[in-house]
């Protein structure tokens, strides 16, 4: 079960409300390579990893991915304060805002709503680590394409934090899938799926 | 919404040090459980990690003697319930 | 595939003797352990660590792993 730490896992300070801004971050909430999609993905595969050192792993970058969740929508909240209805227009905000007002909600910057389509829990663990790796990569691209438009430090700065954990879990799920294929026969990785079958027939 | 101050800390103190070493100290054993779950036989690893955890709890307990509780099991309901009235960690 | 040359000691089922990028291991012994089809990421080996405060500021305590974004104008 999860437990709560009244904490962020990096501080989110922002001085400077920016709407523009905040939608864009918004991807990394409720998008298609974002936090939400990246907890649940890991939570729901760890399940039929057959590995237990694997499902260990999973559970914990599962959890870890909670706490960006909340990092993003600090962001989000906070750059979304104190704003009047000049400022929401001038700064593009005013789409989201008709259906949200200053709520945090999960869609991405395109407005599309959060969708389990955006992640797969495959039942087979080269599958799923395969689909982890692609995910932490995408994961990281859209964090560079953040940063390109965002000079605000105070943005910045958790904004490339979140952006190297996505490098470190790429390690860790390669790492993960080493394991994995170190318990498989090298000659045929694919004869069946350890987190189903009871062995090659 | 009532902004309850009575542990006579603000906002700033959620960036101030004894938050910010909370927060290194957690992400240390973070990174590492996270290394650990990976590599769980490597001793240098595991005994970093238990230099590191008992950094984590004294930055822990100093926080929750100075600011506020960080996990429910924190709060001494003597002080009342102290858990709804430190800033939570999304304002400024 | 044939190997070039033998690997001195027998590995373990995926180890190929050039885990740690700095050591000086000819590719195909490296390769005669490794399968077509299949994607290898090396296994990480424990050394040097960051200070808390800056493994917090980087994002992590491994300096090897610490792969910043720089073509954003700021180095971040």
């Amino acid at each position: 079960m999860w437990s709560y730490e009244k904490r962020l896992q990096y501080p989110v300070r922002i001085t400077n409300p920016n709407p523009k801004i905040a939608q864009v971050i918004l991807s990394q909430y409720g998008g298609p390579d974002g936090e939400l999609g990246a907890s649940l993905r890991y939570l729901s595969q760890r399940y039929t990893m057959p590995n237990r050192k694997v499902a260990g792993l999973l559970t914990d970058i599962g959890t870890e991915e909670l706490a960006h969740l909340e990092m993003v929508s600090a962001i989000v909240h906070q750059l979304t304060r104190n704003l009047t209805p000049e400022e929401i227009l001038a700064q593009g905000f005013q789409n989201y805002y008709v259906d949200h007002t200053a709520g945090v909600y999960p869609a991405s910057a395109a407005g599309v709503p959060f969708t389990a389509a955006y992640i797969q829990s495959k039942g087979d663990p080269i599958t799923d680590l395969s689909e982890d790796l692609g995910a932490e990569q995408k994961a990281r691209t859209t964090y560079d394409n953040i940063l390109r438009l965002v000079d605000d430090p105070d943005v910045r700065d958790p904004i490339a934090f979140l952006r190297e954990r996505e490098i470190v879990h790429y390690q860790r799920f390669g790492e993960g899938l080493r394991m994995i294929t170190e318990e498989l026969d090298a000659k045929n990785f694919y004869a069946f799926n350890p987190a189903f079958d009871k062995q090659a027939r | 919404m009532e902004n309850n101050m009575n542990c006579g800390c603000t906002q700033n103190a959620l960036t101030g040090p004894t938050a910010m070493q909370l927060a290194q100290a957690g992400f240390v054993i973070f990174d590492l459980l996270l290394y650990l779950d990976t590599h769980p036989t490597d001793q240098n690893a595991l005994s970093y990690f238990a230099a590191k955890k008992s950094q984590y709890e004294q930055a822990k307990a100093a926080y929750v003697q100075q600011i506020g509780p960080v996990r429910i099991s924190d709060v001494d309901p003597a002080d009342g319930w102290t858990w709804g009235e430190t800033p939570w960690p999304w304002e400024v | 595939m044939a190997c070039a040359a033998p690997m001195q000691a027998a590995p373990a089922p995926a180890a190929c003797g050039c885990e740690t990028p700095s050591e000086q291991t000819s590719r195909e012994a490296c390769l005669c352990n490794m399968s077509l089809a299949m994607s290898y990421v090396l296994m990480q080996g424990w050394a040097q660590t960051y200070e808390p405060a800056v493994a917090l500021s980087r994002g992590t305590i491994f300096p090897e792993l610490d792969l910043p974004f720089l073509a954003a104008g700021r180095i971040c």
